[in-house]
């Protein structure tokens, strides 16, 4: 009888175990980087903790920033685009558009177009770079 | 008498032996001091930085930034950006104004003389007269940021420089071919080594006559790979010749989390 009390309480720790490893495997997950999905309707690129969002639209363009799976707040940092289509290349600057969103009006991104974003920082030195193709 | 080697540590008759291993170590220590270090770019904290030393021994760049004669950054059609270097803490950071495709940089690091007792001073022979050799270093950098549209052609300022043929692999372990040259020509015999970070003391293989060689690429990571050649001295009174260590470094990127 105790042996069979004691295997029950060692299965019921093993599978408590597992829940609480499985638990914090996920957090770890989702708290390391940004999530993959679109939450805008763009195009997400991970780079290292900083996820960006490109969402190319008719008449403008937006990018929306997180930094570890926190949105960051556009005021303070700088960002721009490098766009190469076929042979023509153009920078756009980007403005911030309130929370962690960059916008640019009046500008249309052709499909195939290859757009570097490049986001400067808080300390307004150091730089970080996504690559988008558009599709 | 059969002394132990225990009790020979201890024993008169032993210290020349124990001086002659120091002698032995403290040349080593120095030769690799003089030659064996590189220069390579390395992200980090998601800056790409610009390092010196060999495998492990990641050194002070900061107090060699004085050394650095130059540091450029391109874009994929081979257009230059400007870029410099800047100081944050023990780094050097590379500052570019865009995202560049490749970066390069040169270090010159100075001329340095062997004496004939192993020790490396950092004279030419015109001070050191009785020097068994002396050697003018120069060290190149060139990392793929990527992506890649065009072949590498030969960048500026390196006068030895590593470059791919055709594209490189995605996954550690496949073959890679590079091509070494020399003041822009296929170079022979320079001497390549695939992980100058984690096989610093690995066998160098050398380039085929067309400056070619094929290793396969070791790391999914960081890529830092490296070849030695040496050219002839442009200051025959200080040195007998210069060697010229570049890298290529690159990263394969890891799976999707």
């Amino acid at each position: 009888m105790t042996r069979e009390i004691t295997m029950k309480q060692l299965l019921s720790s093993f599978f408590a175990l597992l829940v609480l490893a499985s638990g914090s495997i996920g957090f770890n997950t989702a708290l390391a980087h940004g999530g993959t999905q679109p939450e805008h309707g763009g195009i997400v690129q991970l780079v290292g903790d900083m996820s960006f969002e490109l969402v190319p639209a008719a008449d403008h363009v937006e990018l929306w920033v997180e930094d570890d799976g926190e949105e960051v707040t556009s005021a303070d940092l700088a960002a721009k685009l490098t766009i190469v289509d076929g042979s023509a290349k153009s920078e756009v600057a980007l403005s911030p558009a309130g929370g962690n969103k960059f916008e640019a009006k009046g500008v249309k991104i052709a499909k195939g177009a290859k757009v570097t974003a490049l986001l400067t920082l808080k300390d307004k030195q150091s730089k970080i770079a996504a690559n988008f193709t558009i599709k | 008498m059969i002394r132990s080697s225990r009790t020979c540590m201890f024993s008169k008759n032993c210290f020349p032996q124990l001086f002659a291993a120091l002698a032995v170590a403290a040349c080593l220590v120095a030769t690799q001091a003089a030659q064996a270090h590189g220069i390579w770019f390395a992200q980090r904290a998601t800056q790409l930085a610009l390092l010196y030393g060999i495998g492990a021994d990641d050194l002070d760049s900061v107090k060699r930034q004085s050394m650095v004669e130059s540091i450029a950054g391109y874009d994929s059609d081979w257009k230059p950006i400007p870029t410099k270097l800047r100081v944050a803490g023990p780094l050097l950071l590379v500052d570019s104004e865009s995202q560049p495709t490749v970066v390069t940089a040169v270090l010159f690091n100075g001329i340095w003389s062997k004496t004939p007792e192993g020790e490396w001073l950092k004279k030419g022979r015109d001070e050191v007269p009785n020097a068994t050799t002396a050697e003018k270093n120069y060290k190149y950098a060139v990392r793929i940021v990527g992506p890649l549209s065009k072949p590498v052609p030969p960048l500026a300022n390196q006068t030895l420089q590593i470059i791919p043929v055709g594209a490189i692999p995605d996954l550690m372990g496949k073959p890679l071919k590079v091509r070494v040259l020399f003041q822009g020509k296929p170079v022979g015999k320079a001497r390549v080594m695939w992980d100058w970070l984690n096989d610093p003391d690995g066998k160098p293989v050398k380039t085929a006559a067309d400056g070619t060689v094929t290793i396969k690429v070791r790391n999914q990571g960081l890529n830092v790979i490296t070849a030695i050649f040496d050219g002839p001295s442009d200051e025959p009174t200080k040195a007998d010749k210069m060697e010229h260590l570049a890298t290529l470094s690159f990263v394969l990127p890891h799976a999707p989390e």
